[in-house]
């Protein structure tokens, strides 16, 4: 219930229903110019009945932040690693065994999928907002939109306009390569995330899709397009990623089982429980530090290792924590996201520094005859 | 509003020792504000006297044996300044007390056969239990929001809220969706409302109950107007108030002049549960048959002496 404090004298509620012709325009905020609709309570979340109770205030009462504010709100710049890393890393290791790179392709490839994945944030945001799930998951999104600070369909001709944008970005690359079969995927996924008509994230389907989206499918889509190649080794980095993703959503998932679970929703979390989810934690705690290992087996890169010793060690935290939690609504939920979030700034830059320590290595090597040592696996 | 006589010695075998002297104990003094409530709706539907008492009876036995396994899982010493059950009849029989209510809850009303009323009930006590469940993890926990509380409340208190306002409607087979889910909504907002309020006495604020004072707090839990004075606060300052051991000790901790600011807001905040819930109230009025609709004007005075804690 977003009933703000600081504001004085008698509130204005109304109450529409889903059948009624105005409850869209209510909901996306199109219905007035100089007025805002703040949804405070919801009944019947998701079907024909669903009633939703506004509080109507006019535009110059409501509080908002600096345009900057709502901006980060909105694009959530932090989640942003979870694309950009694995493009940024697959780049580096491409450099490092010296394949060649189409830099202007490259450049076009990663603004495209950063666009498409604030496109699909801000999607999200309004999807979640038209159905309700906001109203249910109150820890979800920006809560930008809930809160007056933009309206819904804004959001909407944003996140189209953005979608527009990293398509165009991404016609270069996909008249080169069959990475277009990537592209066509992840632009399935971000319609289904806005209008939720699969309702996959509903049954359990988003976790799978984000690991393979921000992982395995991103890897190899992005290095085919700008190198032209593809090896066992960008695929296994892109699990290590994806790992994370997967990490990460499931963290989202965990922090809501309980919301979720009363909403009907369908994640793995709701699914397994709250003690099978706290060991799905570690388990796929325990996948990220294994996909990483398998990942240094494959390039035969012993430094590799180093990667999965960084991330154990980041990782020993967050399992401890999640061992203690005892609760559904646990404060200590909470800061499982954000965990995730960094483990994926440090793998990522952890594989970076890797690769481009290689490349220096070759670069001093062929250029001055001087010999770094070198840390492969036998 | 006539105060009707929930428990009777005869409802309950005279041969289980002790049983009906905890049973004594317990329904004196209560206030009875839940079988109240359902009077008020019940009143304007014309009920017949009998079930009535059937729905009377219903709340208080589902409210009393909340409060019976209540104290225990808190161990709380005093139950409307007595000695708590588990403390005076040992904790085996307080559990068992507590279950025997629920379970006589339910050969009454199967008796009656309404199964809508059955399940309406069946469904109230899950929710408490679950609230329960809930409130015990959460213990120790210091940085809870006040939505992850009005989730439990929602549960715990506004369960049995819900069930005062749509019982009597499901009593007199009334089953209209949009009428039972308003009031469910009204229930929900009444809840938090008695909640909060309730909340506030552990601060000894409107506490003319004289209940113990910073009860939650010392024993770990974190209540709502405790989440809402301290969420702002230095770590610092808010470790060293959720050690405080007396009020005293807290508002010199946190300062007067903090604790008399965060107490208006929170006010301002439950001022605007209370618009809302009458706005709710108007919905409900129009959804009514003309017959039923003075529940309205039953119910819309509630609020504020339920948070104002006006007799």
């Amino acid at each position: 219930m977003v009933l703000d404090t600081e504001r004085s004298g008698p509130r204005t509620f109304k109450t529409l229903s889903h059948r009624d012709p105005e409850f869209s325009r209510y909901l996306d905020g199109s219905f007035s110019i100089e007025q805002v609709a703040l949804p405070l309570r919801s009944l019947n979340v998701g079907t024909q009945t669903e009633e939703v109770t506004f509080e109507i205030l006019d535009v110059a009462d409501v509080s908002a932040p600096s345009f900057l504010s709502v901006t980060r709100a909105l694009v959530r710049p932090s989640t942003l690693i979870l694309s950009a890393g694995p493009m940024v890393a697959v780049l580096s290791r491409s450099l490092a065994i010296g394949r060649y790179v189409h830099w202007l392709l490259a450049l076009a490839c990663f603004v495209g999928v950063i666009a498409f994945q604030i496109a699909t944030n801000l999607l999200n945001d309004y999807g979640d907002h038209m159905k309700g799930q906001d109203r249910v998951r109150p820890q979800g999104g920006s809560r930008a939109i809930q809160r007056g600070w933009i309206r819904a369909h804004k959001v909407k001709q944003i996140a189209i306009g953005l979608t527009g944008f990293a398509a165009l970005c991404g016609v270069p690359a996909i008249l080169r390569s069959p990475a277009v079969i990537v592209a066509g995927i992840a632009l399935l996924f971000t319609l289904e995330v806005a209008f939720q008509r699969l309702r996959l994230k509903a049954r359990g389907w988003a976790e799978g899709l984000a690991f393979l989206l921000a992982g395995p499918l991103l890897t190899a889509g992005f290095v085919w397009a700008v190198t032209g190649e593809i090896a066992l080794g960008d695929l296994t980095l892109g699990c290590s990623l994806g790992m994370i993703a997967l990490l990460y959503l499931h963290s989202a998932n965990f922090e809501n089982i309980m919301v979720d679970s009363q909403a009907g929703a369908r994640t793995w979390a709701t699914r397994a429980g709250f003690d099978a989810s706290l060991t799905f934690y570690m388990v796929v705690a325990a996948a990220c530090l294994l996909t990483s290992l398998a990942h240094a087996y494959v390039d035969a890169a012993f430094y590799l290792v180093a990667v999965v010793a960084i991330q154990a060690l980041f990782l020993v935290r967050p399992i401890l924590r999640v061992s203690k939690l005892t609760s559904p609504l646990s404060s200590g939920l909470h800061a499982l996201r954000s965990w995730a979030l960094r483990l994926s700034w440090i793998t990522a830059i952890a594989f970076c520094v890797f690769y481009l320590y290689r490349l220096f290595e070759m670069f001093l090597f062929l250029g001055f005859g001087i010999m770094l040592p070198r840390f492969d696996l036998p | 509003m006539r105060k009707l006589k929930i428990y009777d010695a005869q409802d309950f075998p005279a041969y289980l020792p002790k049983l009906n002297n905890l049973y004594d104990d317990l329904f004196a003094d209560g206030k009875g504000f839940r079988s109240v409530l359902v009077q008020k709706v019940s009143g304007p539907l014309g009920l017949s006297d009998s079930l009535v008492h059937l729905l009377c009876q219903t709340i208080e036995f589902i409210h009393n044996a909340s409060l019976l396994h209540d104290d225990l899982v808190d161990r709380s010493q005093l139950r409307r300044n007595k000695p708590a059950a588990w403390t005076k009849y040992t904790p085996e029989y307080a559990v068992l007390a507590g279950d025997y209510l629920l379970a006589r809850v339910m050969v009454n009303l199967s008796s009656h056969g309404n199964i809508q009323l059955i399940q309406l009930t069946a469904q109230s006590i899950s929710d408490l239990l679950e609230g329960e469940w809930i409130q015990d993890s959460l213990v120790r926990d210091f940085d809870l929001t006040l939505e992850q509380l009005d989730r439990v409340h929602n549960l715990k208190t506004g369960s049995l809220f819900k069930w005062c306002l749509k019982g009597p409607f499901i009593g007199a087979e009334i089953y209209d969706k949009e009428i039972l889910n308003l009031l469910d909504e009204c229930g929900t907002l009444l809840g938090l409302l008695f909640q909060r309020s309730d909340d506030l006495l552990d601060f000894d604020i409107r506490n003319y109950e004289n209940k113990a004072v910073l009860g939650d707090l010392k024993s770990g839990y974190l209540n709502s107007f405790g989440v809402f004075l301290t969420r702002d606060l230095s770590p610092d300052i808010r470790q060293r108030a959720f050690k405080a051991q007396s009020l005293g000790e807290l508002k010199s901790i946190v300062t007067e002049s903090y604790f008399d600011a965060r107490l208006t807001a929170f006010d301002k905040l439950n001022i605007s549960v209370i618009e809302l819930y009458e706005h709710q109230l108007e919905r409900l009025r129009g959804l009514l048959p003309e017959t039923a609709r003075s529940i309205v004007d039953e119910l819309k005075p509630l609020s504020k002496p339920l948070y104002w804690r006006k007799k």
